[in-house]
């Protein structure tokens, strides 16, 4: 049997809010569940927004769930805990590139290195080579269109949703899309065969 | 057929509008040239990301209960202050105590050339006390090792000291200072007791071997082998594991 999106939100919220619940009682193990049941897309967003920077993406997880845990007794329950989670992780990675000491892999690869794994190992070495570009060609993007961009891919959010979680209409929302979007497709082109349309 | 279609693209892309809607948008496109192309891109984009992987679950949730403990501490606080006046009115009793306050030595072996330990040129094997430095030049490597805790060896052109020995008998921390250079430790000690600070952060050992270096700017490297390393950056800690290896930029 296959939910629908709206059926599958209303399951959603009914375990987050029996959850959130037991959380507000001071049940550690509940929490524990909601981090299983969200953290990962969390931090799917945050890695790639940090350009995979994998110390940062924990950073951000453990600030907004931190912060998530803080807060539990002001979550109304008229909105979608994921919802409410999404403006944490909007607002965590926003704040958390702005002027602070990173500590970063060092493993990030130049263009020129990655053209002689590439041509070097083959297959593999050609799917890496482009799961870096596309990693390096959204970390290049502007902060708000690189942040609606990934809550796109990964979260499959309404605009609605993107809207509020991002702070801004849901035109804005259709616009940084739009901008972040054809950037990529700009910024990769040659990962594209097809010719340009003059 | 003049308003251009941007608003309802990602829309029209993600198959979400009706099917009149779809229809005209389909039909501006054959004959928008501006429309075209930003369909094109915008497409091609979305598609270039299913590249990108979900993130595999991290080890988050352990700092965050970590955090969370610490919240809740106040309690737990009081009662292991109890707990260790009960202890140390024991050790008082047994009057051992001289002993538990005497500091532990680090000694120093000299791998290759002449490294210099306090002021002097060591040729044979030395202790080093709190506060001395030991410095290698271009040719000199020298090993330290302490009962119980492990071997460092330290590297060309580096210079460190020790800021605190720890004492006998007891789990209070080792702690040295790299100023510049490199070191490679190999820790059997329990975690937490052997700490390196460095001018950009402060690496605490969790059981493990890594390698730590520091250039002439301040910043640090670190590259953990086995094991896990603690690295506190004075406004967070982030945990680095085997495998792993970071850069970390100078103090500004």
């Amino acid at each position: 049997m296959h939910l629908t999106r709206v059926e599958t939100e209303h399951v959603t919220m009914g375990a987050d809010h029996e959850l959130l619940e037991a959380c507000r009682g001071g049940d550690r193990e509940a929490f524990r569940q909601i981090f299983e049941r969200h953290s990962s897309r969390v931090r799917s967003v945050a890695l790639h927004f940090f350009d995979g920077d994998a110390a940062a993406a924990d950073d951000v997880v453990q600030g907004v769930f931190l912060k998530l845990h803080a807060r539990i007794a002001q979550f109304r329950g008229d909105s979608l805990l994921s919802t409410w989670l999404h403006r944490l992780v909007v607002n965590a990675c926003l704040d958390d590139r702005r002027g602070r000491r990173r500590l970063r892999p060092l493993d990030a690869l130049d263009d020129t290195t990655l053209g002689a794994v590439a041509a070097g190992q083959g297959e593999a070495a050609e799917a890496e080579q482009r799961l870096r570009r596309v990693r390096a060609a959204v970390a290049s993007l502007p902060p708000k269109l690189r942040i609606a961009v990934l809550l796109r891919h990964f979260e499959d959010l309404a605009y609605d949703e993107m809207a509020q979680a991002l702070g801004c209409s849901p035109g804005t929302v259709a616009s940084r899309l739009n901008r972040g979007h054809a950037a990529l497709a700009r910024a990769l082109s040659e990962f594209d065969p097809r010719e340009r349309v003059p | 057929m003049s308003r251009h279609v941007d608003r309802r693209l990602q829309h029209y892309l993600d198959g979400a509008v009706p099917s009149r809607e779809a229809a005209w948008i389909a039909e501006h496109l054959l004959s928008c040239e501006r429309c075209r192309r930003l369909h094109d891109d915008v497409s091609r984009g979305r598609a270039l990301l299913s590249a990108l992987p979900a993130a595999g679950s991290g080890a988050e949730w352990a700092g965050i209960q970590r955090q969370l403990d610490g919240a809740a501490a106040p309690r737990r606080t009081r009662r292991r202050a109890w707990l260790a006046a009960a202890a140390g009115l024991v050790v008082g009793v047994m009057a051992i105590g001289w002993a538990l306050r005497m500091p532990d030595a680090w000694i120093v072996e000299v791998v290759a050339g002449r490294p210099i330990a306090g002021a002097r040129g060591l040729t044979a094997t030395a202790s080093l006390d709190t506060g001395q430095w030991l410095e290698t030049d271009g040719d000199s490597r020298a090993r330290l090792v302490m009962r119980g805790l492990g071997t460092i060896d330290v590297e060309p052109n580096s210079r460190l000291r020790v800021v605190s020995p720890g004492t006998l008998f007891s789990s209070s921390e080792r702690r040295l200072e790299l100023d510049v250079g490199r070191l490679h430790a190999r820790v059997i000690a329990p975690p937490r007791l052997f700490v390196v600070e460095t001018p950009s952060a402060t690496a605490i050992d969790m059981g493990c071997e890594y390698t730590l270096a520091v250039d002439a700017s301040g910043a640090t490297w670190i590259r953990v082998i086995s094991g896990l390393v603690r690295m506190d950056l004075g406004d967070r800690i982030v945990d680095v594991r085997a495998g792993t290896e970071f850069r970390l930029d100078p103090r500004p």
